[in-house]
């Protein structure tokens, strides 16, 4: 069988209807517009210095200026889809469809296993990814599970700490090679 | 006669061909596996060759960068998926040769091609970089203020869904540049009381988490995709006759592979497919593209080969970012305590004809790849997904640890793959915010030096003819996008 691919080309009708403002750009603007807003107010909470020492230049007014541009583009891209269904192109294609509940669950994996790596500590780690992610990911053969969250993150943490000498946190269980 | 005998003898190492040989390996091999790419691998290496001498450091990471160009091909002919996304114009005709019983042919085409491709621009790289790099010489802030502000606006120009997006994705990447303590006045910027932050944004757990990371979660919805495999029992290389017949497509594609990879910010993909259409504008046989054409195959091979030599140019000469995987071989660089620039070339001219001779051990050595290997880098698309990526993770997660032995650059790693998951689902890439993050620094050091030079007067910027020919070049690339958009509704009317 072929890999499946799934084309979706966008066409005018699509432009028109969605209208003139794209709601969900609108949003992500809307989100970067507020980001643009919150640093920029921390930008006015930098020390002043004084001109001599700032050479005119104080430490905001560069991020000043690139927070400035940032909202400028924020403010068009709402509608930059309609330049962009005129060239061909589809913005939508990646997020027309809801995030994939593996996905979530797989983001929920990460944050929980980096979140207890300073407990498990390196080698402990490496083992947990190997040993419960296959298995999350949907792979049913345990026993190849077994080997590889066995083999595998031995083998890394012997090649780093004793080649490569990359210190290994041993966790609150102290279990390092 | 010094710097070159000094370069070359760096290689002759039996450590350092070792490291060229084992980056070029795994080049290939994530070149082969679709989903992993170059500037990933390039990103979970970056903490591993810090404690390496700098220059086999930046030889391996040169090496893995040419290997992964090539090794895309691979997969491209054998599964029609190509393994990385310069080798996406290959799959067009390389394929359909491979359905119809010659993937050892096609994949011969493609390795001769790339080699062709490759040694060219790298030619050209040894004769330009350092032209290049003594014309830079004579550039003064205001001049590196608007060279950088043209290689940011290329960021237009490139790959991607958006023009706009990879702007605001560049200029974030700008911005995270200045988190950390100002180096004029010691103030604190964006730091937010964590110390860890006073020194910025380490850009090792930020590459990590964008390239390895984002990839990961991309993968997790598409575990199901089932692929056909092509056996190629041996490389056919093309015989004298042939390569003659598609020696002004070789040619033709390397020229062009090589300028689009010298233009700050445009890469192999663009190359792959401008070399492309190219060949086929030329050919005498438009018809019979896409049904398995050696012209379709050598023209987008040599073309994104080349652009890995052309990308290295600004990469080296003026510590412009290339591309996307040259900006994480420039961070490297700069993690290892360069300055990249015209002055690099100038003091340790060795370094830059150490790169040449990795990156063309680097091509030479994807013969006896092509030759001895293709059948077993294609079988690497067999292993499961569901064990390559935790390995990936597990990679991701040390080397974001070890960079610093800190857990705080595991989080950051996290959060920015998460944030990269997020961008690449609404259009931003993360190239061009790494291109910014790269070039943030040089933009506001070159900006104040300027500014000071011109007492606070930005017009005054515009008394170097430099500055002008650079800043017309940026209004030319900013206003672009909009320019073909009109052509477009020009000819849809017309069409009409």
């Amino acid at each position: 069988m072929t890999e499946q691919q799934t084309t979706s080309s966008p066409n005018h009708s699509d432009a028109r209807a969605i209208g003139l403002v794209h709601p969900v750009d609108l949003v992500v603007s809307l989100l970067i517009l507020a980001g643009v807003a919150f640093l920029f107010y921390e930008t006015t909470q930098f020390d002043e210095v004084s001109p001599l020492f700032a050479q005119n230049i104080q430490p905001s007014m560069y991020p000043q200026i690139v927070l400035t541009i940032i909202a400028l583009f924020a403010l068009l891209m709402p509608f930059e889809h309609i330049l962009l269904t005129k060239k061909g192109k589809d913005i939508d294609k990646e997020r027309r469809n809801p995030i994939h509940p593996l996905t979530l669950t797989t983001m929920a994996f990460l944050v929980a296993v980096v979140a207890s790596a300073q407990v498990l500590g390196m080698l402990l780690t490496m083992i947990v990814i190997c040993l419960l992610m296959p298995r999350l990911w949907g792979m049913r053969k345990l026993t190849h599970i077994l080997i590889f969250a066995t083999v595998f993150p031995v083998t890394v943490s012997l090649v780093f700490s004793k080649l490569l000498s990359v210190y290994f946190d041993a966790g609150i269980f102290g279990i390092a090679l | 006669m010094d710097p070159i005998i000094q370069g070359f003898s760096l290689l002759l190492e039996l450590d350092n061909i070792i490291l060229i040989t084992l980056g070029v390996l795994i080049g290939v091999m994530v070149g082969a596996l679709p989903g992993l790419s170059s500037p990933m691998a390039i990103a979970l290496l970056t903490p591993f060759t810090l404690s390496l001498e700098p220059i086999p450091a930046i030889a391996m990471m040169a090496a893995l960068y040419c290997a992964g160009t090539f090794g895309g091909s691979i997969t491209a002919i054998l599964i029609n998926a190509p393994g990385a996304p310069p080798s996406v114009a290959t799959a067009l005709d390389g394929y359909p040769m491979a359905k119809r019983g010659e993937a050892g042919r096609a994949l011969g085409l493609a390795t001769v091609s790339s080699v062709c491709g490759g040694i060219i621009s790298l030619l050209v790289f040894i004769v330009a970089a350092p032209t290049l790099a003594a014309i830079a010489l004579e550039f003064r802030p205001p001049e590196y203020f608007a060279l950088a502000v043209f290689a940011l606006s290329m960021l237009a120009a490139m790959t991607g869904k958006s023009s706009l997006r990879n702007l605001i994705s560049g200029a974030v990447g700008v911005l995270l540049a200045t988190v950390g303590i100002h180096l004029t006045t010691g103030v604190e910027r964006f730091t937010f009381d964590v110390p860890e932050l006073d020194e910025g944004i380490h850009f090792v757990p930020v590459l990590i988490g964008l390239f390895a990371m984002g990839e990961l979660l991309s993968q997790s919805s598409t575990l199901n995709k089932v692929v056909e495999q092509i056996q190629a029992k041996t490389m056919k290389l093309p015989t004298w006759a042939e390569l003659k017949s598609l020696r002004n497509c070789i040619l033709r594609s390397s020229g062009i592979g090589t300028f689009i990879g010298i233009l700050p910010a445009e890469g192999s993909t663009v190359a792959a497919i401008v070399g492309y259409n190219e060949a086929k504008r030329f050919s005498s046989k438009k018809e019979e593209f896409g049904t398995g054409t050696p012209e379709g195959i050598v023209g987008p091979e040599a073309a994104n080969n080349a652009a890995a030599g052309g990308a290295m140019v600004p990469t080296l000469a003026l510590g412009i970012p290339g591309s996307g995987s040259t900006a994480l071989i420039l961070a490297a660089l700069i993690m290892h305590g360069f300055r990249p620039g015209p002055y690099l070339l100038n003091e340790t001219p060795e370094f830059l004809y150490a790169i040449f001779g990795a990156m063309l051990f680097a091509n030479l050595a994807f013969l006896a790849i092509g030759l001895a290997g293709a059948k077993f880098f294609s079988l690497v698309t067999l292993v499961p997904k569901q064990l390559l990526w935790p390995a990936v993770f597990t990679f991701a997660v040390i080397g974001a640890y070890s960079s610093s032995s800190s857990f705080v650059d595991v989080y950051v790693m996290l959060i920015a793959g998460l944030i990269g998951f997020f961008m690449n689902r609404h259009g931003f890439g993360a190239a061009p915010l790494v291109m910014g993050l790269i070039l943030g620094k040089l933009v506001e050091e070159s900006f104040s030096q300027s500014m000071i030079i011109y007492d606070n007067n930005f017009l005054a910027l515009m008394e170097s003819p430099i500055v002008l020919f650079f800043f017309a070049l940026t209004l030319v690339n900013l206003s672009t996008p909009f320019w073909t958009g009109f052509k477009n509704r020009k000819k849809q009317n017309a069409a009409a």
